[in-house]
Order: structure tokens, then C-alpha cells, then sequence
């Protein structure tokens, strides 16, 4: 029975514990994901854009604004406004930026994940690992049922000297 | 408690020992990544001789259930309830290496096919199985022999569980096996079996001692020796 609960506790702390692992992956930051053109579409949907912009960039296509006093600075809202403005003011190079981002990053991002899926270290581990402790687990059990059965057969042997001890008197 | 000073428990536990140090040497340096599971499939090296032991344990336990059933033999007794525990052990082992691997290669941590439900399924009668020698008492062994009869029936269902199309990786993946990857994975059977048959051996003699404690103890009050 010690053994039976033994792994069963093992078992329950395994799976707690790649449970708690498993959270942790998920909050971190993903590896490069299969959108990688994100960034660059800043400059064709500026409404889109993460953080709420302080000055509305041009249309795609427009001619060069001159962005506020503020955003000129060399704040990286600044420079960022400023980029989007030379970005959109160019629609040549927009297009070869949205490219290299669909062609370029979106290998990359692949062959990232590929990579990632390929050298998965952290599940063998695991396997091995659970493995390892699920065994020395059941032997440690064993262990302590064989001292345990010392332990009566020593206390028996005790029992019977006094009891003979006892009828001899 | 002669038996327990037999070498031949400790004997195989250094062959097993040494065996599995080899393999995992095999594992991870002399095997080469597979072409479609990659680094993941190196679980399998584990999981498949663990799950051979599960079955071989359950059988163990089965047939020495039907000597416990037709000459109501407590040796036949002990050995049952020993392999009736390490199957339990490998059972543990399998479905979580198995739902590891499959989070590894499906992105799932278990689906259910019928390969997997049907190793659950075995898992939970010889959960039961020790359960009821546990807790029912006196006279539960041949109630648990029946269970224990009853799960090896759920062996062939599971072993050819996988020859029906399920989705199970095992079909492919022992096809795709090449010299290097097929010597380690049957010299990781052969150390798990010795690895089996040391635990089994010495877990039969504990069994056996602790029977013999108990009843040389009923026979001492019996006897009035302890009145």
C-alpha cells in the first residue's frame, strides 16, 4: 500500500508540477510567431498600431508630413513617429518592406519554430526524468517495507522470548 | 527470510543497472534523430520496454491468479500481488511518458484513441486490484485473482489496438527504426526485463516473509503463547 501511494503521490507531483511548468511556458514570450509581419504593418494600418499614437501618421501614399515638436525628440515615440511618417511617405518602400516581412521573417519565424520542435530537449527530460523517480520511488518503498517487516519480525521474536520466558516460571 | 540472502535479485540488478547506463549512452550519443518525430522520439526508447513490462507484469499476475484460483496456493498468492504492484509502477510510468511524448508530438497531453484508453483502463484494474488486497481483508485474494484475470484479457486488446488505425505512433515509428536505433531500443527491453525480474524476485520474497510473519504470529496465539 506504501508503494501504491508512493507513486500515487508521484504522480500527483508530476503532474502538478508540469502543470506549473506548463503556466510558465505560456506567460513567457512565444518564440517568433507566424505573423512576423506585425511590426512593419504599423506603417499601412496605423490604427493598428499597440500603444495609442499620439500624433495620426499620414496615409499611405500621402506626401511627408512634418510630425509635431514632441515627437521629433529623441524619445523612441519620437524616432518611432518619424520612421512611420518616412515609411508611409514612400510607398516603394513600404512594398519592399511588407515583403521582406512576408518572405524573410516569415522563413525565419519558421524555420525558428521548426528549430524549436525539432531540438525539444524539455519534453525528453521530463519523460526521462518522471521515469527516474517514479522507479526510485517504488524502491524506496520497497526499502522501507522490508525494514518494516524487520521491525515485526524483531518485535515477534520479542514477544515469543517473554511468552516462553514466561511459561517456563 | 532465507531467500531474501539469494545473489540472484542483487545479480540482476547490477546486469539491469549496467544495461540501462548502455542504453541511455545508445539514447542520447549512438542514436540518430528520426526523420519525423526528431528529438521527441527519443522517449520511445523508455516508453515501449516500460510498456512490455506492463504487460508482462499484468500476465505475470494473471496466470499466477489462476494458480490462486484452481490450487488456492499462497505462493501463487504472493506472486500475483508482487506483479500486481509493478504493474501498477509501469502502468504509471507508460501513461505519463506517453502523454509527455504525445505533448511532445501530437500538441496534446492526451487524446482519446482507443490505445490510450485501453492502457488507462488496464491500469485502473490493477489499481484495483491492489486496492482490494488491501482494504478488503481476509479472503479478497480470490476475488482479486478474478480482476486480475480480467485485466489480462485487456492485454491483446491494447497490443492490437494499434494495428487497427488508430492514431497511435508506435505502428510507424518501429518501422522506421534503423541498426543503431533497433539495437538500443531491444537492448533497452532486455536491461528493463532484468530490471522486471529483480524487482519482481525480491518483491515475492518480502511477500513471502510477510505471510510467513503473520501467520507464525496467528499460529503463536493459537498456541495461547501470546494470551
Amino acid at each position: 500500500m506504501r508503494t501504491l501511494l508512493s507513486i500515487s503521490l508521484m504522480v500527483g507531483a508530476t503532474i502538478a508540477a508540469v502543470g506549473a511548468w506548463q503556466g510558465r511556458a505560456d506567460a513567457q514570450p512565444a518564440a517568433p510567431s507566424a505573423e512576423p509581419a506585425a511590426a512593419p504593418a504599423v506603417a499601412t494600418e496605423p490604427g493598428a498600431a499597440a500603444e495609442p499614437a499620439a500624433v495620426e501618421p499620414p496615409p499611405t501614399g500621402a506626401p511627408p508630413t512634418t510630425p509635431p515638436a514632441e515627437t521629433t525628440s529623441a524619445t523612441p515615440l519620437g524616432l518611432k513617429h518619424t520612421c512611420m511618417a518616412a515609411i508611409n511617405a514612400d510607398q516603394a518602400w513600404t512594398d519592399e518592406l511588407l515583403a521582406f516581412a512576408q518572405t524573410k521573417l516569415r522563413y525565419d519565424a519558421h524555420n525558428d519554430e521548426a528549430k524549436l520542435i525539432a531540438l525539444n530537449k524539455r519534453h525528453v527530460i521530463l519523460a526521462y526524468a518522471v521515469i527516474w523517480l517514479l522507479s526510485v520511488g517504488f524502491l524506496i518503498a520497497m526499502w522501507r517495507r522490508q525494514q518494516a517487516l524487520r521491525g515485526q519480525l524483531e518485535s515477534l521474536r520479542r514477544e515469543l522470548d517473554a511468552a516462553i520466558k514466561g511459561s517456563s516460571t | 527470510m532465507k531467500q531474501t540472502n539469494s545473489p540472484i535479485v542483487p545479480a540482476l540488478g547490477v546486469v539491469a543497472t549496467l544495461g540501462i547506463l548502455a542504453t541511455v549512452w545508445g539514447v542520447f550519443v549512438a542514436t540518430p534523430m528520426d526523420r519525423n518525430l526528431f528529438y521527441s522520439q527519443k522517449i520511445f526508447y523508455y516508453h515501449l520496454p516500460n510498456a512490455f513490462m506492463l504487460f508482462l507484469s499484468v500476465f505475470v499476475c494473471g496466470i499466477a491468479s489462476i494458480g490462486v484460483l484452481k490450487r488456492r496456493d499462497s505462493k501463487w498468492d504472493d506472486v500475483a500481488l508482487a506483479a500486481a504492484e509493478l504493474s501498477v509502477l509501469y502502468g504509471a510510468i507508460v501513461l505519463a511518458t506517453g502523454s509527455i511524448w504525445a505533448r511532445a508530438a501530437w500538441g496534446h497531453w492526451w487524446i482519446w484513441e482507443p490505445r490510450l484508453m485501453s492502457s488507462l483502463v488496464l491500469w485502473l484494474i490493477m489499481v484495483g486490484y491492489v486496492l482490494l488486497r488491501r482494504f478488503a481483508g481476509p479472503g479478497s485474494e480470490r476475488l482479486a485473482a478474478g480482476l486480475a484475470v480480467f485485466g489480462m484479457v485487456d492485454v491483446p486488446l491494447i497490443y492490437y489496438g494499434v494495428k487497427q488505425g488508430d492514431a497511435h505512433p508506435q505502428a510507424t515509428v518501429v518501422q522506421a527504426l534503423t541498426g543503431t536505433m533497433k539495437l538500443t531500443l531491444w537492448g533497452s527491453v532486455l536491461s528493463f526485463f532484468f530490471l522486471f525480474l529483480a524487482l519482481l524476485l525480491h518483491r515475492v520474497q518480502v511477500a513471502a516473509a510477510e505471510r510467513e510473519t503473520r501467520e507464525l504470529r496467528e499460529r503463536a496465539l493459537d498456541a495461547g503463547l501470546f494470551a
